[in-house]
């Protein structure tokens, strides 16, 4: 398996587990905000993008003459998540994984496939400020 | 089976909330915990990101370019600090981010040698300048911002050592972070 290949295979590791956590904070938010509350907004763009660069990969890595990894039935949540606040925090921790995953893959890619990696790890490091995380100064690459 | 983005949302919640451990954690580190690149793709690519090693000679000066862009931010940050301390919450942290910044970016090109790393000589001191209101030294902050973005971002993509591409993709989606504070406040 190729470098590129690898990364591809863990970057959508990552999407379908995103999903899956997504699933979890759009169903609480459904439940603990309006149905036209700023977060419950940006829980379902953010589900969407996540769907979207899912189905993306998943289109590369067969592109490339690989099956793709196929999702979990179900993924373990790292803490309960009842309210908004936990929400917002499952979201964050989600974006960053997301966008440590990415920033591993730029290094690993290139041409198209590094511009597609490098987009992702911008679009993650920028919801999890939406979702009121910090503004660091290496998203996605906190060893540098 | 047709089900509406909201009702999936619910019942994906109702399936996952019952579950502990970390195995959602897991998935996602399982992704990136121990992985800092393994190799090249194509073109003679470098991924080894663990250990700052010397980039070729391209990316040199890639990095030059890209210290001299993050410096010039870095000196407005300063200067805009002094004409509107107001603004200190915002410059502030954002100055400190240039420096981490620069100073990854300089570690980058450690052991290049004089020969690729350019002229020893220092440069004339910038002084950028600072427009008076308020309103428009944000303004100028956020073109500043989305110029620095896109250049990182490019410079990402032309990186022949994958260490380097990660490192300027990093840097690009911190500047996009800050926009979307900046954006969000104004």
């Amino acid at each position: 398996m190729t470098p590129t290949l690898k990364a591809l295979q863990r970057c959508l590791a990552a999407e379908h587990a995103a999903v899956y956590g997504y699933g979890v904070v759009g169903g609480v938010l459904a439940v603990t905000t309006n149905q036209s509350s700023a977060w419950e907004k940006l829980a379902v763009s953010a589900y969407d993008a996540h769907r979207a660069a899912r189905d993306e990969l998943v289109a590369r890595i067969s592109g490339l003459g690989a099956t793709p990894l196929a999702s979990l039935p179900a993924y373990g949540l790292p803490f309960q998540v009842h309210t908004t606040a936990d929400c917002r925090r499952l979201a964050r921790l989600l974006e960053d994984r997301c966008a440590a995953v990415y920033a591993d893959a730029v290094a690993d890619t290139a041409s198209t496939n590094r511009q597609f990696t490098a987009l992702g790890l911008r679009a993650c490091a920028e919801r999890a400020v939406q979702w009121g995380g910090a503004v660091v100064a290496f998203p996605g690459a906190s060893d540098l | 089976m047709d089900v509406s983005r909201r009702g999936f949302l619910r019942a994906a919640s109702m399936g996952a909330l019952g579950l502990g451990g970390a195995a959602l954690v897991s998935a996602l580190n399982g992704c990136a915990a121990g992985h800092r690149g393994t190799g090249p793709e194509a073109g003679g690519r470098s991924g080894t990101t663990t250990g700052r090693t010397t980039p070729p000679a391209p990316d040199v000066r890639l990095v030059l370019a890209a210290s001299a862009a993050e410096a010039e931010l870095a000196d407005f940050c300063s200067a805009a600090l002094k004409a509107q301390p107001a603004l200190s919450a915002v410059l502030q942290p954002l100055r400190v981010r240039q420096r981490e910044h620069l100073l990854a970016l300089q570690a980058a090109v450690v052991g290049a040698g004089p020969s690729t790393a350019g002229p020893s000589t220092p440069k004339a001191p910038r002084t950028p300048t600072v427009p008076r209101h308020a309103a428009d030294v944000v303004d100028e902050l956020k073109r500043l911002l989305s110029v620095a973005e896109r250049q990182r971002f490019d410079e990402c993509l032309a990186a022949e050592s994958g260490s380097l591409g990660r490192m300027l993709a990093s840097v690009s989606a911190s500047h996009a972070q800050s926009l979307v504070v900046l954006r969000r406040s104004s």
